[in-house]
């Protein structure tokens, strides 16, 4: 529903993304376990699929100090350079590789010789009379460019190599899927701020964003974009569309609109829009209801500020709305966590090799003065998410209400290669507090509402499958407020007693509410 | 039927001469390989299983490489950076992934830390799957040596076919003059052990591996024959492949059928053919049904026997002319029988090639069905570890131009159809259709019989003419 925002992200050196950044550029005064963390992602990518755009990714990493990579990168700075070392290392015999070039295994050199072989071979030799992908107009300009199609043909290599990790959340990002991103991440872009939707081969715009440039461009929903910039978006998708709107705030776009059977041409600066990661509102009269949708650079702000707003308007217990989020930035998630729960670790993380480390709250007050919680998840509650319901759950700080959470407890690094590429590579599992390993399994909700939904079959469901979806989104929040109006006293807990209806409709035993509740209010 | 191999081992002498070519630091040229190529896609390759299951001895074997072309220049695939300005990035990002995989990757459920050739071999198909091409792909080291031995047309083993019967591994082909049949080991013998090791639970393809070794080496088997068990000891030595049978049909007729064009094809024609003319053959056949292709080479200069001098086939690459490959005056043609070429569904590039000249040439009748039409040449590519890429470089036109790709062959005289490869593998099934594929065959050569008399009949003044 919200895929395909416009706009692109602020603007980020290139060095960030393109290189690692040495160790001494990050906070000295992160612990050291958590310096590692910050440069985590944390994606549950199998859900890109899931939700049908590609912004829907984990985190950035901005740089991890691994033994070897200085050497590495010192090596491959100059061509001819690493050739020779690499020929000499092979002279020097087993062992060299590893101080000249900083590599784990000498079996490398040999490897790296195959490869480079058969990139090579392909480049000066490869015919094909038939017309596949590589031989559009894009293609034959990446064939016709020996450069280009090394870079070409090495993407798909590296994806070779990801695909037979047999591991769903290691994956290969091109630049364009290492910028989105990066803009997931950031949690804002510039852009016009309009969504657009495909509709039989069309790009309409589904809905302007209020107070974006879009908005007062009075861009209307349901006007077709036929152009942009004066490039037909005949046969473009509405994210090809978006990766054309985006660019530089201050910039300006053209949009050749149709609506009402005119065309005409609209032209649009383009200003830094906010990613609408997050809503909330009062529900109520006095429950501060939270709604984030993803693990952005902006979330713990978000929270705060609505946090705040709640303090003022003297709001009584919150409900926190993670249904659908597919996760994302780490320390997110441990800065949200230090809001919820008292101090303490929030998570464990273990490496292939290591150790569990906890990775413990950030002194945030609010940790020590919590207001009555209730967590909303579904089956789409992901990785960050997780760890989130996991904390809270474990440290009986506040109450998870709906259906089994996904169940991905490992931790993605994402790795920067040199041309603006990346790597997302599982380096670690999680343990929540209590020491469970929720991979593959998920997090029981303490109240459980609602079951999973497959997805619609066909066109003629979705219809029913929205209904049914709507329904048992509200029961679940019906279920929380009724649950925190019973923990704060208030009467309206009596008369709306959701949480009984709730349970019967999953056919689940019916737990006594208040036994799930005791250890919560033990802790407060 | 996946199951059987040919028990084989490895020679390594003239392994080094069919593989590293002196001349070429890059290797040498390949065809064929259509059945193969389209078993990847799923297609009549799976026609395959079902036909080797027939009985017939000499089942058509997979791969293929090609030679060199005598007068190709020497083109090497060089990593050498200052063709190209910086190549370094493109190796930055594989070395880089190929590191942090190795450094930090972690799979709970994996015990091992993954190997970096088995990475590297990773990113080798998919660079190459990413080309879209069903005939380039990738060849890990034993798949390569087991291409080079059906090139070279031997292999240095004990000269038994295997196959796994449910648990029960059996000895389905004893292959003549070869040390298992020397030694006395018998059709439906079961393998018990090789060298004292119990061979229970193992492929047929893992126990051919055991059996491979070098010529002269020995091979310690227990065989259970009914309710014995006996021990054999057996010297290993260079066994052919079955890929050429030839025989005289009613008396005056040179059958000739080939099945892979090997290294040897062109010499086994020969020497057949010498047979015939002291046996007062008049006509030839010349079976390619079911040939999957072979080495360029051998295309060449089996051609070189049916047609007058001349073209035999024009080769052209990505950004270069079409070269005409000339028949081989050494290997000319020195006969003027009538010829018929039979060909069938399976009958693909190499024996494209032979037959498009032989069409174009008018030099001999074309009965059968549609040809395979793999009109693309490979070239085989060695790594430096044994492993080796598949790659087609060429397009090829047959002497009148014609590009016959994905279009195949159309005989002279359409006899015949494809077989329709069974659903279910039930014996009823696959029974089944051995029998409607040995029907056509039949059908074909009587035709081929059919067509060759009235030539032979008609042509005695033209050959006397052509002298």
């Amino acid at each position: 529903m919200e895929n395909n925002r416009m706009g692109s992200p602020p603007e980020k050196p290139s060095s960030e993304a393109s290189e690692p950044k040495p160790a001494s550029t990050q906070p000295a005064s992160a612990p050291s376990a958590l310096r590692r963390v910050k440069n985590v992602a944390l994606t549950a990518g199998v859900l890109l699929f899931l939700v049908g755009a590609g912004y829907r990714t984990g985190a950035v990493l901005q740089g991890r100090s691994l033994a070897g990579h200085g050497a590495t990168r010192a090596i491959v700075t100059g061509a001819s350079r690493i050739r020779g070392n690499f020929q000499r290392m092979i002279a020097l015999g087993p062992g060299a590789g590893d101080a000249r070039l900083g590599m784990r295994d000498k079996a490398f050199p040999q490897t790296l010789d195959s490869y480079w072989v058969a990139l090579n071979t392909i480049v000066q030799h490869f015919y094909n009379p038939t017309p596949i992908t590589l031989f559009t107009d894009t293609g034959r300009a990446i064939f016709s460019n020996p450069q280009r199609m090394r870079t070409y043909l090495t993407y798909q290599g590296i994806r070779g190599i990801m695909s037979s990790l047999n591991d769903p959340y290691s994956r290969f990002l091109d630049p364009e899927a290492y910028k989105e991103m990066q803009q997931d991440n950031a949690g804002a872009f510039g852009g016009i701020g309009a969504q657009l939707e495909d509709e039989n081969g069309k790009i309409i715009i589904a809905k302007p964003l209020p107070d974006t440039p879009a908005a007062d461009a009075h861009l209307l929903p349901m006007d077709q974009i036929i152009a942009i910039n004066g490039k037909s978006t005949h046969e473009m998708t509405s994210e090809m569309a978006v990766r054309l709107i985006r660019g530089k705030p201050g910039t300006p776009v053209t949009l050749t609109i149709l609506r009402a059977g005119k065309q005409f041409p609209v032209r649009i600066v383009r200003a830094i829009i906010n990613a609408q990661n997050f809503d909330s509102k009062i529900i109520d009269g006095d429950i501060g209801y939270m709604r984030l949708m993803l693990f952005d650079e902006q979330a713990a702000d978000n929270v705060e500020k609505a946090l705040e707003g709640f303090g003022k308007k003297n709001v009584k217990g919150l409900v926190l709305d993670l249904r659908d989020n597919p996760g994302g930035l780490l320390n997110t998630a441990v800065d949200l966590a230090s809001k919820f729960i008292p101090p303490g670790p929030v998570v464990y993380v273990q490496e292939r090799a290591g150790q569990r480390v906890a990775i413990p709250t950030n002194n945030d007050p609010r940790g020590r003065h919590r207001l009555p919680l209730a967590v909303l998840v579904n089956h789409y509650s992901a990785s960050a998410s997780e760890i989130l319901a996991g904390a809270i759950k474990d440290t009986h700080s506040g109450t998870i209400i709906g259906t089994t959470t996904w169940g991905k407890g490992l931790v993605q690094e994402v790795i920067p290669l040199n041309d603006n590429s990346a790597i997302a590579l599982t380096i670690e599992r999680y343990y929540t507090p209590s020491g469970a390993d929720i991979n593959k399994k998920g997090i029981t909700p303490d109240i459980v509402v609602g079951r999973q939904m497959a997805e619609p079959q066909s066109q003629a469901d979705v219809a029913k499958w929205l209904n049914e979806r709507n329904a048992m989104d509200k029961t679940q929040l019906d279920t929380a407020v009724a649950l925190i109006h019973r923990e704060i006293g208030d009467s309206k807990a009596v008369a709306n007693s959701g949480v009984g209806s709730g349970a019967q409709a999953t056919g689940r035993p019916r737990i006594p509410p208040a036994s799930l509740h005791a250890p919560a209010g033990q802790k407060r | 039927m996946r199951d059987r191999a040919t028990a084989m081992g490895f020679m390594k002498s003239r392994h080094s001469q069919a593989c590293s070519h002196p001349v070429s630091g890059r290797v040498l040229l390949i065809l064929a390989m259509a059945i193969v190529g389209v078993a990847a896609m799923g297609g009549p390759a799976a026609a395959k299983p079902g036909h080797q299951a027939r009985s017939r001895a000499s089942a058509p074997r997979k791969v293929s490489v090609a030679q060199l072309y005598a007068n190709k220049p020497v083109r090497l695939a060089t990593a050498d950076p200052a063709q190209e300005a910086s190549p370094m990035p493109t190796l930055e990002g594989y070395w880089k992934t190929l590191d942090q995989i190795r450094g930090s990757f972690f799979n709970p459920d994996l015990k091992t830390t993954p190997d970096p050739t088995d990475l590297t071999y990773a990113a080798i198909r998919g660079v190459l799957s990413s080309l879209d091409d069903p005939y380039t792909r990738f060849l890990a080291p034993a798949q390569y040596a087991e291409m080079q031995r059906e090139n070279r047309g031997s292999f240095p083993g004990i000269g038994v076919e295997l196959s796994t019967v449910g648990t029960t591994l059996s000895i389905v082909k004893v292959l003549p003059n070869s040390p298992a049949s020397a030694a006395g080991i018998m059709k439906n013998d079961e393998l018990l052990q090789v060298n004292g090791a119990s061979m229970t639970g193992k492929t047929a393809e893992e126990v051919g591996e055991l059996l491979k070794g070098e010529e002269g080496t020995t091979v310690a088997l227990m065989i259970r024959r009914g309710a014995k068990e006996l021990p054999f000891n057996l010297t290993r030595k260079e066994i052919d492949y079955p890929h050429f049978e030839s025989r005289v049909i009613g008396g005056d007729i040179g059958y000739m059928h080939l099945l892979m064009f090997d290294e040897q094809a062109a010499d086994n024609i020969s020497r057949a053919m010498d047979g015939f003319s002291k046996q007062g053959v008049r006509g030839l056949i010349l079976d390619l049904r079911d040939n999957p292709g072979g080495l360029v080479t051998a295309a060449v200069d089996v051609a070189s026997k049916f047609i007058p001098p001349g073209t035999v086939v024009y080769v052209q690459e990505r950004a270069g002319r079409r070269n005409g490959l000339p028949t081989d005056q050494d290997t000319a043609v020195t006969h003027h029988l009538p010829l018929v070429v039979l060909v069938n569904h399976f009958s693909a590039s190499a024996s494209e090639i032979v037959t498009g000249a032989i069409q174009d040439t008018h030099s001999g009748t074309i009965v059968g069905i549609r040809t395979w039409g793999k009109g693309l040449v490979q070239e085989i590519m060695p790594l430096n570890d044994n492993s080796a890429i598949a790659l087609t470089t060429a397009h090829y036109y047959t002497p009148s131009g014609a590009d016959i790709n994905l279009k195949g062959i159309m005989p002279d005289v359409v006899v015949g159809h494809i077989v329709q490869e069974p659903d279910d593998q039930s014996d009823a099934a696959q029974a089944a259709y051995n029998r409607e594929r040995d029907q056509v065959d039949a059908q074909q050569l009587q035709e081929a019989i059919t067509i060759l008399k009235q030539k032979m009949t008609a042509s005695g003044p033209r050959v006397a003419l052509r002298k």
